[in-house]
């Protein structure tokens, strides 16, 4: 598998990143109402500049542990804004183009989370993310 | 020699999107012009549909060159020699319409996909090859013989809204702009933020002005100083009002969209029904003038694509069935809006089979939605409104048509997210009717904003019956105590919804009403009633029962809507009352008035028959007559008595006798109350089961 070089961010826990095209907007100090109904992995909604989007809580998706006093960061994928829940930022970073990564995922991993080259954090694909079968749950 | 103009991923999406809105206007202009070429070709072609069709396939094939969309390209290309060459020979067969419909959908699924969609499977260069293949002279027929027959399937157009005028001559130039749906979602959350400011500022004046009016009593220099604050934010405070008024009026005006693009997809979702069916379908349309915001055709549009492949595939009947019922082979399905004041109403009729109750009884069962001895007393009416519920059908095996159980509780919710509404009618064996209502636009509404966590929840101002006070309440659970009638308290389990880190003491019930029950929802504070925009929750996020949309506060805070119905469908199932009644006046009236408490009702003409009823049936409450043949209300209750079923069941008497012992010989014989029949006596009735129902 070929990875294109890409422009980054970073998240926390480190390990983890967002291509710079996918991302709307960092929100500092975002309410975010609960919606339990929805989904555990549903942080819940939230107002991005006057519209609400849903919230996924992105520690909840990869560790089960929800995410405690998170940073809500607003992205697009699949068309839709929504944003992620995650313990902060660690900073802006290249990925360097690979001609061939291997497909290192474990089993259980979620296919969303996209091979990386060694000591590069994997991307997170924003789009792959909503076909997670996790978010469609509805009560 | 100039570099090629290529637009970044960003620009690329953003083409995309405008060109997937365009796409699809000019697919809803091209099908609408294969449905009336079908159907009266001299007549469409008389009108200019032809030439619009082209205009349109043109128009597509330009619009994916700039997107370099090569396959949508290629068929529109392929589209317009068909066209052209179908024209030329003055012949709209069956077998070019259906390859026009054909690239229609090859269309529509390629932009999807572009758009991220589900992968578009279309064999490009085959499809291109019969279209263009379609136009020659001297093709031959399929076979080279006589030309096939094709199963009869008709489709009639009536009414304006489905064949419009096409427009003669295209504007030389046009007075407006295509603007992006996500533009003006963006435009309208701004106005949004700056509304949601201008409250707060508004409160904030407010404030101050209490706290200058407080100095003033205090101390006139205090006065002075919040005097001159105060002046000084009234005029910018003033402007900035109306300017956001205005801004506000004028974004909701750019988002508003004739409810004819909802009518659109109708008549070929029919034709193309009707055919695979065999059923024989007339659809008009009328009201399709009608402007409505756009998020509400958002919902609109596929909520009427369902309800109208339900009544194709449900209600219509195949023609000889329909002739054998004494009715014409061709059925009618009519779709009706109208706006009255801000709501918009959209009736859809059938003259089909009606729902079948029985099927609709058998499946709410199996489903688990109703236990068979409580779905046994259930009213037609009441029954068939389980079509609502999600993965309800009634067909045994899923259909590719409408069995799949999925659609009409998504049509209700999404209606419901606007605090619109469902409303379902049927006679069996004479059709069905589906009332859709909704707001013209999405208005802002009075909402409640209360305190029961950490988070603020809201109630629409409509639903709230009333706020009362817990704090004399002496036990802190049980019913509250609403006007006259005792109010049951939500339950434990939707207050951890709606207040997962916990929530305080309550102080304050909101009771709210829907479906005529009453349920009240406990609350710490009561913190204002505000004017909002409110939005149904946006996707992904899947619907919650509970809450349904949200709105945003002067702080930015998300307000959460709690939805009244879904309160009150917490409650447990409604008491059966028993109305033990010989004349059959003053039994419809109590019927009526019970049902529409909420009750479950079921009567009886004498007291024999009141009874049998009794005795099989699980009742709470009787409401019975003291005069009746077989068997009177005294000797009823007194066999009750005797029988040891009065522990459980509650019991009226209700009389237009004068005669002043009756009350004493109701009570003797172990009634619980007694009503003087007259104007005021269902209210009393029920204030009286109210009481005794919540008691027990």
């Amino acid at each position: 598998m070929a990875g294109d070089e890409a422009k980054l961010l970073e998240l926390l826990p480190e390990g983890r990143a967002l291509r710079q095209d996918d991302l709307i907007q960092i929100v500092a100090d975002a309410h975010i109402a609960p919606l339990p109904a929805a989904g555990r992995e549903w942080a819940g909604v939230a107002n991005l500049r006057g519209n609400l989007i849903g919230v996924v809580d992105l520690g909840f998706m990869l560790s089960g542990a929800p995410t405690v006093d998170g940073l809500l960061v607003a992205v697009h994928g699949a068309g839709l804004e929504y944003g992620l829940l995650c313990d902060g930022i660690s900073g802006p970073r290249d990925l360097p183009a690979a001609d061939d990564l291997p497909d290192d995922r474990a089993p259980d991993d979620p296919e969303w989370l996209q091979p990386a080259p060694p000591g590069e954090p994997r991307v997170i694909d924003t789009t792959l993310l909503l076909e997670d079968p996790r978010l469609q749950a509805t009560t | 020699m100039s570099k090629a103009f290529r637009p970044d991923a960003e620009l690329q999406r953003e083409l995309l999107a405008i060109f997937a809105g365009e796409a699809r206007d000019e697919l809803d202009t091209l099908s609408a012009g294969l449905v009336a070429l079908e159907a009266d070709t001299a007549a469409a072609v008389g009108a200019g549909r032809v030439e619009e069709m082209m205009r349109a396939a043109h128009s597509l094939k330009g619009g994916a060159r700039a997107i370099e969309l090569e396959p949508v390209d290629r068929i529109s290309h392929a589209l317009e020699t068909l066209l052209s060459g179908a024209a030329a020979r003055g012949k709209f067969d069956s077998e070019t319409v259906d390859l026009g419909y054909r690239a229609l959908d090859a269309i529509e699924s390629l932009v999807e996909a572009a758009g991220g969609g589900p992968p578009a499977e279309v064999n490009v260069s085959s499809l291109c090859d019969e279209l263009a293949g379609s136009h020659g002279d001297d093709k031959p027929d399929s076979d080279g013989g006589a030309p096939e027959e094709t199963e009869p399937s008709t489709l009639s157009v009536a009414g304006a809204q489905t064949a419009p005028e096409p427009q003669k001559t295209a504007p030389v130039q046009d007075s407006t702009v295509r603007v992006s749906v996500a533009k003006l979602d963006r435009l309208i959350g701004s106005v949004r933020e700056l509304e949601s400011a201008r409250v707060g500022i508004e409160h904030a004046a407010q404030e101050l002005t209490g706290v200058a009016e407080a100095a003033d009593l205090a101390a006139r220099q205090y006065d002075s100083r919040a005097g001159a604050i105060r002046d000084a934010t009234e005029q910018p405070l003033a402007r900035l009002q109306r300017a956001t008024r205005e801004l506000s009026d004028d974004i909701s005006q750019a988002r508003t969209v004739p409810l004819s693009l909802a009518f659109d997809p109708l008549p070929r979702t029919v034709r193309d029904l009707a055919r695979d069916l065999g059923r024989e379908v007339q659809l008009e349309l009328s009201g399709g003038g009608i402007d409505v915001d756009r998020a509400v055709l958002e919902v609109i549009r596929p909520a009427l694509v369902h309800l109208i492949r339900n009544a194709v595939d449900h209600g219509i009947e195949p023609p000889a069935m329909r002739a054998a019922a004494g009715k014409p082979e061709q059925g009618t399905i009519s779709v009706s809006a109208k706006a009255r004041g801000s709501q918009l109403s959209i009736e859809m009729s059938d003259d089909g089979v009606g729902i079948d109750g029985d099927a609709v009884k058998s499946r709410a069962i199996a489903l688990g939605l109703v236990d068979a001895k409580a779905a046994a007393t259930m009213e037609y009416e009441e029954l068939i409104r389980f079509v609502l519920k999600p993965a309800f059908s009634t067909r045994d095996s899923v259909s590719k048509i409408s069995g799949r159980g999925v659609g009409l509780d998504a049509v209700f919710e999404g209606l419901a997210a606007f605090q619109g509404s469902v409303e379902i009618e049927s006679i069996p064996g004479k059709g069905s009717t589906f009332t859709l209502r909704a707001p013209l636009a999405i208005a802002a509404i009075e909402c409640i904003v209360a305190q029961l966590g950490r988070d603020p929840i809201g109630i629409v101002l409509s639903d709230a019956v009333r706020i009362v006070s817990l704090e004399d309440r002496e036990a802190d659970h049980g019913p509250v105590q609403v006007g006259e009638a005792p109010v049951p308290l939500v339950g434990p389990e939707v207050l951890a919804q709606l207040a997962p880190g916990g929530h305080q003491q309550a102080r304050f019930a909101i009771a709210v009403e829907a479906d005529a029950r009453r349920i009240a929802l406990p609350v710490y504070d009561v913190l204002s009633v505000l004017r909002l925009g409110t939005m149904p929750l946006p996707p992904p996020l899947p619907a919650t029962e509970m809450v349904r949309s949200a709105a945003i506060l002067p702080s930015g805070e998300v307000l959460r809507l709690v939805d009244a119905r879904a309160l009150i469908a917490t409650l447990p199932p409604a008491p059966r009352v028993l109305v033990a009644e010989d004349s059959a006046t003053q039994r419809e009236r109590a019927r009526r008035a019970l049902s529409a408490a909420g009750y479950v009702v079921e009567v009886a003409e004498d007291g024999r028959a009141a009874l049998t009823a009794l005795l099989e049936g699980d009742f709470a409450a009787l409401l019975t007559d003291f005069e009746m043949p077989q068997m009177d209300g005294i000797e009823l209750v007194t066999e009750l008595s005797e029988r040891g079923l009065l522990d459980e069941l509650s019991v009226i008497f209700w009389s237009a006798s004068d005669n002043p012992t009756l009350p004493a010989a109701a009570a003797e014989a172990g009634a619980d109350g007694f009503v003087e029949k007259g104007p005021e006596a269902e209210a009393a009735v029920l204030d009286a089961f109210r009481r005794l129902l919540s008691d027990s």
